[in-house]
């Protein structure tokens, strides 16, 4: 009606802009079907998201029942095999038990054995002791008499060092010392015999004894004269010789 | 009267030898007795006596041991040996303790130089009194294996020297009589 009015005869009229009711009736469906727009699209998104991680689930699910069941599978068998084995054990254990018990017996019937052994032993030991004291005394008393050989023999032997030294200064002596040396030679040959003789007595070997002392006693008393006849010259090399033959008689500290 | 006559001429032959000898020995300013001359302090020394020694005159002392019935002198560097003790032997204090049994102690070092006379100097006044002798010492024989042995002959105004200092002297009969014990042990 009105743009009948405005054509028919009224100018032109400016045309009035649109009011906010106006706007907002235009604008309003627009939002809305935006609004429906947006929440069918991110539906559809998150339908795909969705479906898509559980299939991924699903798929993961599935791989680790599989592996569970070989994994319950596996542990089965060797439960099995265990189990077999320890029966298997069992019977080896039953059979060392046996052996053992067989065993005891056996060790319990030595002991018995080894019990009597020992007394018997022990009888041994006490007839080999009273074997070996008797043995001991007889090499005891071989012991001693060898011994006293040997002291025998040592104090000869003792002795006739002494005359031999003695005798080492015979030659020496510038006086006459026949006698001495004669006297050397019976004595020398009297202390091999007498070391040489099987049964010697005491009263050999003091008669020994004496006899040496006596002889060293004259060859000293010669050495000593010679020595003061020398002291008495003025021959003073042969005089330190004999000096120096003295000896100190005193312990050196 | 005529012994008189008889013994006169051998007088006076024996005064006049006696006259010649005193002037002989005379010499200028010494005193000769023996074989050592007494010194003046102050005098020449005489050309006979040139190179002798100068030394106090001490001499070694007898001891006497009671007890090993023997005598024995201790000698000392520097001591002239007297007339009584010529050929007497000497031994170290060590080797004589070995024979006697007897230990001497040694007297003190002398470590003094022997002062040697020469003709025409003048003797000091501090050495009157003093003695001049040869310089002759005692015939020495040490043992080269044994350390401390050794033995030695004194004779008359031999001089002592340092090595003999402390050695023991005897004479003839005891040091024969020492040696002899010694040797029968």
């Amino acid at each position: 009606m009105a743009d009948t009015a405005g054509s028919g005869g009224a100018p032109n009229a400016p045309i009035a802009p649109p009011s906010l009711g106006q706007k907002l009736g235009f604008s309003i469906p627009a939002i809305v079907v935006a609004l429906v727009l947006s929440i069918g699209i991110s539906y559809a998104i998150l339908s795909i998201i969705n479906g898509n991680t559980r299939q991924e689930l699903v798929a993961k699910m599935n791989d680790q029942e599989t592996r569970l069941t070989t994994t319950i599978g596996e542990l089965k068998k060797k439960n099995d095999d265990l189990q077999t084995e320890l029966t298997a054990e069992q019977k080896k254990t039953k059979v060392l038990e046996e052996e053992n018990s067989k065993k005891t017996e056996a060790i319990n019937k030595m002991d018995l054995d080894y019990k009597g052994f020992r007394i018997d032993y022990s009888k041994f030991v006490d007839v080999q002791k009273s074997v070996d004291t008797t043995q001991n005394r007889d090499i005891a008393t071989a012991t001693d008499a060898v011994r006293e050989v040997e002291r025998k023999v040592k104090y000869i032997d003792e002795r006739l060092a002494k005359v031999e030294e003695s005798a080492k200064d015979i030659p020496q002596l510038k006086s006459d010392t026949a006698g001495l040396q004669k006297e050397y030679t019976v004595l020398k040959s009297d202390l091999v015999a007498v070391r040489n003789k099987a049964d010697v007595t005491e009263k050999d070997l003091t008669d020994l004894a004496e006899r040496a002392r006596l002889f060293q006693l004259r060859v000293l008393a010669a050495r000593a004269r010679e020595a003061a006849e020398i002291a008495r010259k003025n021959d003073l090399k042969s005089l330190l010789t004999r000096l120096e033959d003295i000896q100190d008689e005193e312990p050196k500290r | 009267m005529k012994s008189m006559t008889r013994i006169t001429p051998f007088a006076i032959v024996a005064a006049l030898t006696l006259v010649l000898v005193g002037c002989g020995c005379d010499n200028d300013n010494d005193e000769y007795r023996g074989g050592r001359t007494m010194l003046r302090g102050g005098k020449k020394v005489s050309s006979n006596i040139s190179g002798w020694v100068a030394i106090p005159g001490a001499e070694p002392k007898l001891t006497e041991d009671k007890a090993a019935h023997i005598s024995y002198a201790v000698l000392s560097t520097h001591q002239v040996v007297p007339a009584s003790m010529n050929n007497w032997k000497a031994v170290p204090a060590k080797l004589f303790k070995i024979i006697s049994k007897i230990a001497v102690e040694a007297p003190p070092e002398n470590n003094t130089e022997l002062r040697v006379l020469y003709h025409g100097e003048h003797i000091p006044y501090d050495m009157s009194n003093w003695v001049a002798v040869p310089n002759t010492q005692p015939e020495i024989e040490t043992s080269d294996t044994q350390k401390g042995r050794g033995v030695a002959l004194l004779h008359a105004d031999n001089i002592i020297p340092k090595e003999m200092n402390g050695w023991v002297a005897t004479d003839v009969d005891t040091f024969a009589k020492l040696v002899y014990e010694a040797s029968k042990k």
